[in-house]
């Protein structure tokens, strides 16, 4: 049951790498995308589009994370900490405390994608965009790798 | 003569404005406290699939106080953005929105490097 979790738990982070990641690489641009190019297409997209699958996607991910986070306690981080990897148990501890910072962030984010009277609020939106890819990257990329030194049983 | 900065005389998408923003204020501050000094409403202990309020013994194996942290921190922020008046934030920079959840991003990986002193 807890590989079947970690799985979902891992595609519905990769759905929402690559649309929070479409939402900032088109929100900080600074020059008008280039057609018929690979980062063009990229950042060409509408970027409000995403908000609310970025907020669907993450709470979903957030709640299955929550979910085998008992069997990582039980499994992963004893294993982790008689091997003495310390870095790696601790990265996994800064994961579990940005995904919940990041859930504090989604209704700012939202809030400034969505409520129609706060368009003004550009600057807002880019950095609380910005603020939430990063968690989400940081939380794949130490989740991806715990995964490789060991996974859940 | 009503006042004009009454809650009631704001419009709906101001009183979410003022709601949301409280809210993403106060939940990275109430969690970072809740953590930097491991106050916990209850533990869950996955070995047995046991919640209590007290401390157990080891036969009962680790505790884990993460979900009590969200849960306290979610309900703080959901109390305060229900309860501060949009007058009070109707002039709240906006921008501590995500400077309140920077500065708490900083202050973790500054904390957690104690897992380095291992």
């Amino acid at each position: 049951m807890s590989t079947v979790l970690l799985i979902t738990h891992g595609l519905v982070a990769v759905a929402l790498i690559g649309a929070i990641t479409h939402q900032v690489l088109a929100l900080w641009r600074t020059a008008p995308a280039t057609p018929n190019t690979f980062f063009g297409r990229l950042r060409n997209v509408r970027a409000g589009s995403y908000a609310d699958a970025v907020a669907i996607l993450y709470a979903i991910d957030f709640l299955l994370g929550a979910i085998i986070y008992a069997s990582y306690r039980l499994e992963v981080r004893p294993y982790l900490e008689n091997a003495d990897l310390y870095i790696a148990a601790g990265s996994f501890e800064t994961k579990e405390h940005l995904a919940a910072l990041g859930l504090g962030l989604l209704p700012a984010y939202w809030l400034f994608w969505k409520a129609p009277a706060l368009t003004n609020h550009s600057t807002e939106r880019k950095y609380v965009t910005l603020l939430l890819a990063f968690y989400i990257w940081w939380n794949f990329l130490v989740g991806h790798v715990l995964n490789n030194i060991h996974g859940l049983p | 003569m009503a006042d004009p900065q009454s809650t009631l005389s704001r419009s709906p998408s101001e009183r979410l404005f003022s709601a949301l923003t409280v809210f993403s204020l106060v939940f990275p501050v109430v969690y970072v406290v809740l953590y930097y000094n491991e106050l916990a409403l209850f533990r869950f202990y996955p070995l047995v699939g046991e919640l209590h309020l007290n401390i157990q013994p080891t036969t009962f194996g680790p505790a884990m106080i993460y979900y009590g942290w969200i849960i306290v921190s979610t309900f703080a922020a959901a109390v305060a953005a229900a309860v501060v008046p949009s007058r009070w934030t109707a002039h709240l920079w906006a921008g501590w929105s995500w400077l309140v959840p920077a500065f708490a991003t900083l202050f973790t990986f500054i904390y957690e490097t104690r897992w380095l002193l291992h």
